[in-house]
């Protein structure tokens, strides 16, 4: 099992992080082989363009999966890249979503513009609350993260007038694309699609380049990576950043996907199934969280049709995935397809 | 006067509440390093079983005496079986772990209870109000404030003054050295994880006449007490017991006072304690 | 080395002064690394050596005194900010990124000294001179075959060379050596030995060492320390005929059994 040369996006799941039996490092073939890298490319892209063909119910969970995906792949930028388990992601999620809905229920400013002004304001609040937060590490960080997400939640309970509290607000008028409206289900998915690409790139990017590789030293061993040089609460507070600002690029095409937003958006709970879609969908990759949104939200999907208690299938899948799988679904893939590669 | 008097009966039945809580959360982790989210939810369990045998009894001191019994089952059952796979990884495995068990005690007990509010009857015994001077409190409150501070004196004799209590505060300090000395560490662990879990269950039971029984309350009761945790210092049973009457207090002054800002306050309380003083007031200093 | 100026001080500490509560660890250290010198810092397990490489350094914080780096107070700064201006080091345990690859270990150590922290678009096996360079690196620590590997994969003797390699990636005007030959085999730490004379002259190194035949083979300057106070310190000769050396050296040689402690003829 050869580790790829140079720096090139391996991700290993490091033995002192989270979920992590023993430390793998895997070879990720695609990205050493351009041509297989572009073909899974081309194969996503035509997949997703013909999402809205199957029908209103399918381009309505993929879309949701979607918008998902980027929360957790954001997520997974903290927990799996860089080290940081934070309980309260669902603040810069929910803090976008809030700022497109509100511009546009109050002050009848453009999704469009929302949206900016949404990812503005969540790379904001992610800076502010990681420059405390950073300050500390392991629980006491994972329940300031959390405070810090309870606080805003707690402010869009009593803000009622502004955000609608617990009632949410509704009246949101989507903007529309070229003349055709996001109304319309199939426009809305192209939308959501090409932020999820968008992002899944970036990342992508992000992992293999200097500075991915400073946030994965970090993780691997804080003490050397001062030893060496490195001012690690600087690219800490950037990685909490950057993450903030990508979950608010979920937080705002959610808004433009429901048209509504409500205090839920900030519960703690949703914080904590971003971090149960991170695990089941393989921490330390960059994919592998959007494979968790979908296995969550299809499973809550196809679970509730059946029966309400979708929680506890989810909950004993995901006890059993830390306890014997903690690489996750995209973890195991990659290590078997490391280990058939020799 | 009355107003103050009242808020101030009603602060400390909270913050007992809390107590019964966040002292085996804070024990938990002293001695084990395990953070348990899913503490809030044999509070729960602990609770509905007490509505169990209550419908099955009629008697509330019957639930008071037996609710904790399945809880601790549970308890180290969970402990046993998933825990203690988990001690050679770090301890934000066990978080995850214990994360995920919530969701799935709330819908056990949702499948066997349904979604609707409860009630849990206050005995008769305890019922209506003492009148001091004018003013009016609950029994019902004057009873979980005495319980409190039995209970909060049974586990101060039981940690100061007993062998097992010695060696519960010697594990907390210094694990590895007290299984070096002989302490059976493996078997303390499941003790005292059944004895935190059992004393939450009964905060459950305590907590249902005023409460009210739903399977939300386990996360309702879970951040506060997290809150109080962390302010008392985890591992401190002192911490927690000096952190959950002064959360209790300010929660509910604050409610009174500043209904706008209520929820506000104690989040704020917990983020600036977290940043100046992290292991918290009386802390062992391990986080 | 003929200059016709003396060289240069490096590294100076002024009276450093470690305690933890009522544990005294470094009592009033006053130690001098002048360029180009080998100064070896010896005695027996718990005078206080890897501990006044933590202060100076940066990973432990002096209770009392000073450090300066090139003349300038460095005391109050942050491990980071150290390497920074100029100081690279080793630790006693392995501290390697142990699930990257080795040329990831030094490539991202070297990094630290570069521009470009912050590019996030390219991918970092594009910048083929600094993979180059890391290769150099590893080349002068006698590492050249199985780059790719990780760590984890590597012999004990070889991660021992790989720390040396993450602390020359830094750059380093001083270079603190924690043990370099601890564990090594006969051969291996000839190895070092060669490593350590073929350093530039215009490093400082101070080295904390155990065994006896590299101290000697090496050391410009030998620095005794003893319940974390100096015992003694000047040329290797003057050392290895002090009395009180000699004593402490003698008496721990019998109880502890340290083969290796003997000194070069």
């Amino acid at each position: 099992m050869t580790p790829t040369p140079g720096g090139d996006a391996p991700a290993p799941v490091s033995a002192t992080g989270i979920a992590a039996a023993k430390p793998v490092v895997v070879v990720d073939r695609a990205a050493r082989e351009p041509m297989r890298r572009f073909a899974a490319w081309v194969a996503l892209i035509a997949g997703l363009a013909l999402v809205p063909l199957t029908g209103d119910y399918a381009t309505g969970l993929v879309s949701e999966i979607l918008v998902f995906a980027i929360f957790a792949m954001s997520l997974d930028l903290l927990i799996g890249y860089t080290g940081l388990l934070s309980f309260g992601h669902a603040a810069f999620f929910g803090v976008s979503a809030y700022t497109v809905v509100i511009l546009g229920v109050h002050l009848g400013i453009s999704g469009w513009i929302g949206l900016v002004a949404g990812i503005v304001v969540s790379a904001i609040t992610a800076a502010i609350i990681g420059f405390f937060s950073i300050r500390v590490t392991g629980i006491p960080f994972l329940m300031l993260t959390m405070a810090f997400a309870q606080l805003l939640m707690s402010v869009s309970i009593t803000w009622r007038s502004v955000t609608g509290g617990t009632d949410g607000l509704s009246g949101f008028k989507r903007p529309s694309l070229f003349g055709m409206s996001l109304d319309d289900r199939a426009v809305q998915f192209y939308v959501v699609a090409a932020g999820f690409l968008f992002v899944l790139w970036f990342l992508r990017r992000l992992i293999a380049s200097p500075l991915g590789s400073i946030f994965i030293g970090i993780r691997e061993n804080e003490q050397r990576m001062r030893a060496a040089g490195y001012p690690v609460d600087r690219f800490k507070l950037i990685a909490f950043t950057l993450a903030g600002s990508l979950a608010g690029i979920g937080g705002a095409l959610y808004a433009l996907q429901n048209a509504f937003v409500s205090s839920d958006i900030l519960h703690w709970a949703l914080s904590g199934d971003a971090i149960i879609m991170v695990i089941l969908g393989g921490v330390g990759t960059v994919i592998g969280p959007a494979f968790g949104a979908a296995i969550f939200l299809m499973l809550k999907h196809v679970v509730s049709s059946h029966t309400d208690y979708w929680m506890l299938a989810v909950g004993a899948i995901f006890i059993l995935c830390v306890i014997f799988l903690p690489l996750g679904f995209w973890g195991v893939v990659r290590s078997v397809r490391a280990r058939l590669g020799k | 006067m009355e107003f103050v008097a009242t808020q101030l009966v009603n602060g400390l039945a909270y913050g007992v509440l809390l107590f019964l809580m966040s002292a085996g959360l804070s024990l938990i982790f002293g001695l084990m390093n395990v953070v348990n989210i899913a503490h809030g939810s044999f509070f729960m369990i602990g609770a509905f079983c007490a509505l169990a045998i209550m419908r099955w009894s009629g008697s509330f001191w019957l639930a008071l005496a037996l609710s904790w019994i399945p809880a601790v089952i549970i308890g180290i059952a969970m402990e046993r079986i998933f825990i203690r796979r988990l001690y050679s990884r770090g301890h934000l495995d066990q978080v995850l772990l214990t994360f995920g068990f919530t969701f799935v005690f709330v819908d056990l007990v949702r499948m066997i209870w349904g979604a609707d509010i409860r009630e849990l009857a206050v005995p008769d015994a305890l019922s209506g109000v003492f009148n001091i001077g004018g003013v009016i409190i609950p029994r019902y409150r004057v009873f979980l404030i005495a319980f409190g501070g039995l209970i909060a004196l049974l586990l101060w004799l039981f940690l100061e003054r007993s062998r097992v209590g010695a060696m519960v505060r010697a594990g907390v300090d210094d694990a590895f050295t007290a299984n070096g000395i002989g302490i059976n560490v493996q078997l303390l662990f499941g003790a005292v994880f059944a004895l935190g879990v059992g004393l939450a269950a009964v905060g459950g039971t305590v907590a249902g006449p005023i409460l009210g029984l739903y399977p939300g309350m386990d996360i309702e009761i879970l951040i506060p007490a997290f809150i109080v945790v962390v302010v008392g210092g985890m591992g401190s049973l002192r911490g927690a017991f000096v952190a959950s009457l002064f959360v209790g207090l300010v929660d509910t002054f604050g409610k009174a006072y500043f209904p706008g800002l209520a929820l506000f306050l104690i989040y704020l309380l917990m983020v600036i304690v977290l940043l100046t003083r992290p292991q918290g007031l009386f802390g062992v200093g391990k986080a | 080395m003929s200059a016709d100026r003396p060289p240069a001080t490096l590294l100076e500490t002024e009276k450093l002064f470690k305690s933890f509560g009522n544990l005294v660890v470094t009592k009033n250290i006053d130690l001098v690394v002048r360029e180009g010198e080998r100064h070896a810092l010896i005695g027996p397990n718990g005078a206080g050596k890897t501990s006044l490489v933590h202060q100076v350094a940066g990973q432990l914080r002096p209770t009392s005194g000073r450090v300066l780096l090139k003349g300038v107070d460095i005391t109050g700064e942050s491990p980071e900010k150290r390497s920074q201006m100029g100081i690279g080091r080793t630790f006693q345990k392995n501290n390697l990124f142990r699930a990257l690859s080795v040329r990831e270990n030094v490539r991202l150590a070297l990094q630290a000294k570069r521009a470009g922290w912050y590019r996030c678009i390219q991918p970092t096996s594009s910048d083929r001179r600094l993979l180059d360079e890391a290769d150099a690196i590893l080349g002068r620590v006698r590492l050249t075959e199985g780059l790719d590997r990780p760590v984890s994969a590597l012999s004990y003797g070889e991660q021992r060379q790989l720390e040396v390699a993450l602390a020359l990636a830094s750059e380093p005007a001083v270079l603190l050596l924690d043990e370099p030959t601890s564990g090594m085999s006969s051969a291996e730490t000839d190895e070092m030995i060669d490593l350590v004379r073929s350093l530039p002259r215009s490093l400082g190194v101070l080295m904390i060492e155990h065994d006896m035949k590299v101290v000697f083979s090496l050391a410009d300057t030998i620095t005794v320390l003893y319940y974390g106070e100096v015992l003694a310190s000047g040329p290797p000769e003057a050392i290895r005929d002090n009395p009180q050396v000699r004593n402490v050296y003698l008496g721990l040689g019998q109880q502890e059994g340290t083969t290796r402690a003997r000194a070069a003829p």
